[in-house]
């Protein structure tokens, strides 16, 4: 597969997960995990996929998209930061170096992406509005149609961020990294810290503290045996 | 007005506000909230209206509304019941102002605050496993992750609109008794036992060989409590402790120039 055909594929996943992060379905499709795995699965790099998936989903296991809360746009990320991985190992970049390039390009595209969220739901303000005054008017279509454009903006706004993101970056990365050897980079290392710290605070009773403890114990016996 | 003779009856009608009922946030917005995607969901109640009427149902269900989009389905079935007996302009705004914050709160807790976190961090210990295992495959970590948040989340929309449908807005009750109060215990308590689990098996399986990366991890665990009780996101402390690794990475020998 061409670069190009790689990154309108990407292109359209990102903005078909985005759509079930929050405004249809919320299957989990968006979940890094998932959404990672699946753009692994396009690239013909399933693994790596789900390696990327993996260490988001605990970097993000507790960021909820609550109301009216700034949320990481999580799943276009993990579509981003495979797809940066994928290409720039196809480019001849280390692995180490395309792995953590791919994780932090991510971490930026979710912090874009929420901001863009918070935009698209300004905008729905104005869609809202006017599908209530089509109603008034007696045009009922309004409320039907008011739900589409919501979609379409969504579903484009994560398309293009995350084509452009991936068209930008990875001849620069690539370049970047042009003959520097990073072997790997330990990425589910580093995410299941940030997962654990931030369960702990989550686990705020004593029967949860308990269950930690045991869920940690439980884990060693588990490492021993196999 | 009645919406009781609707075209769609029985099944066909709750299969209709069922399947609608992932559209309630699509216009999410910060005014009326959840308030066009309510409208959308409840269109099929108004399938056998006159235009007038049909119009009148449309600006009764466009005021402000929100709820936990797994719970508005127990809204959607206690608004259909009072439209088929015909007191929707009575009873809707009570309806959704009463049932709003108690199912709100209610699923943000168990669907959010631990099915959610606990079906990723399952399928993260199952995809752990498949990465660091002999023989590998990608199938069983998407199934766990799906399946763990996806088995409630279908059960309860489905019953949210039989029940409310059913009992009206007394449906909640079941949402927001002791029943459900010790689910979300059970669940949180599951939370907290995989993400212990997760920690050793993610710290173990990779291998934190050195001293220094084991010394990074118990860093990056404190960090990210701290930051969580100072509302620091977590992108944030992913940011500062991958930067962390990666100069542990390059300057301890693992990388160079070609």
């Amino acid at each position: 597969m061409t670069e190009p055909v790689a990154i309108i594929l990407l292109s359209i996943l990102a903005g078909a997960v985005a759509l079930d992060t929050t405004a249809a379905f919320q299957m989990m499709f968006s979940q890094p995990l998932v959404a990672g795995t699946c753009a692994g699965l396009i690239l013909g790099h399933p693994e790596t996929g789900l390696l990327i998936g993996t260490a988001l989903q605990l970097v993000w296991v507790a960021a909820l998209p609550v109301g009216g809360a700034l949320f990481p746009d999580t799943g276009p990320a993990a579509v981003v930061g495979v797809g940066i991985a994928v290409l720039l190992i196809s480019r001849g970049t280390a692995g180490g170096w395309a792995v953590s390039s791919g994780l932090f390009v991510a971490l930026g595209v979710a912090a874009a992406g929420s901001i863009v969220t918070m935009r698209l739901r300004r905008q729905n303000v104005r869609l809202a509005e006017k599908a209530l005054s089509s109603v008034e008017k007696g045009d009922l279509g309004g409320v039907r149609r008011a739900i589409l454009q919501a979609l379409g903006f969504r579903f484009m706004s994560a398309a293009v961020l995350s084509a452009v993101v991936l068209v930008v970056t990875v001849p620069l990365l690539a370049r970047a990294f042009h003959g520097v050897v990073l072997s790997e980079f330990p990425a589910l290392l580093w995410a299941a810290p940030i997962a654990a710290g931030t369960i702990l605070l989550i686990a705020r009773g004593r029967f949860e503290r308990v269950l930690l403890g045991v869920g940690v114990l439980v884990g060693v016996l588990m490492v021993a045996v196999t | 007005m009645t919406v009781g003779r609707s075209k769609l009856n029985g099944f066909a009608l709750h299969v209709s506000l069922f399947a609608r009922s992932f559209f309630v946030q699509s216009v999410w917005n910060p005014r009326g909230m959840q308030n066009v995607g309510l409208c959308f969901a409840l269109l099929p109640l108004a399938r056998s209206l006159s235009e007038p009427e049909k119009r009148k149902f449309m600006m009764r269900h466009l005021g402000f509304f929100n709820t936990n989009p797994t719970m508005a389905s127990y809204v959607i079935g206690a608004v259909a019941r009072a439209e088929a007996q015909g007191r929707g302009a009575l009873e809707s705004d009570d309806i959704k102002l009463t049932m709003g914050g108690p199912l709100g709160m209610a699923g943000d807790s168990l669907m959010w605050g631990a099915v959610r976190p606990l079906a990723g961090l399952v399928a993260a210990l199952v995809a752990i496993y498949a990465l660091y295992g002999t023989s590998w495959s990608i199938w069983p970590a998407l199934l766990a992750l799906l399946l763990v948040y996806n088995v409630p989340h279908l059960y309860l929309r489905g019953r949210g609109i039989l029940v409310g449908s059913r009992l009206g807005a007394a449906g909640a009750r079941e949402v927001t008794g002791p029943g459900f109060k010790r689910a979300v215990i059970i669940a949180r308590g599951l939370l907290a036992f995989t993400a212990g689990l997760v920690l050793v098996v993610a710290v173990a399986r990779p291998g934190a060989t050195t001293p220094i990366s084991l010394a990074l991890v118990v860093l990056l665990l404190a960090l990210a409590s701290l930051a969580a009780r100072l509302r620091i996101s977590a992108t944030v402390v992913g940011l500062v402790g991958g930067l962390a690794w990666l100069a542990l990475e390059v300057f301890g020998g693992n990388g160079g120039v070609d």
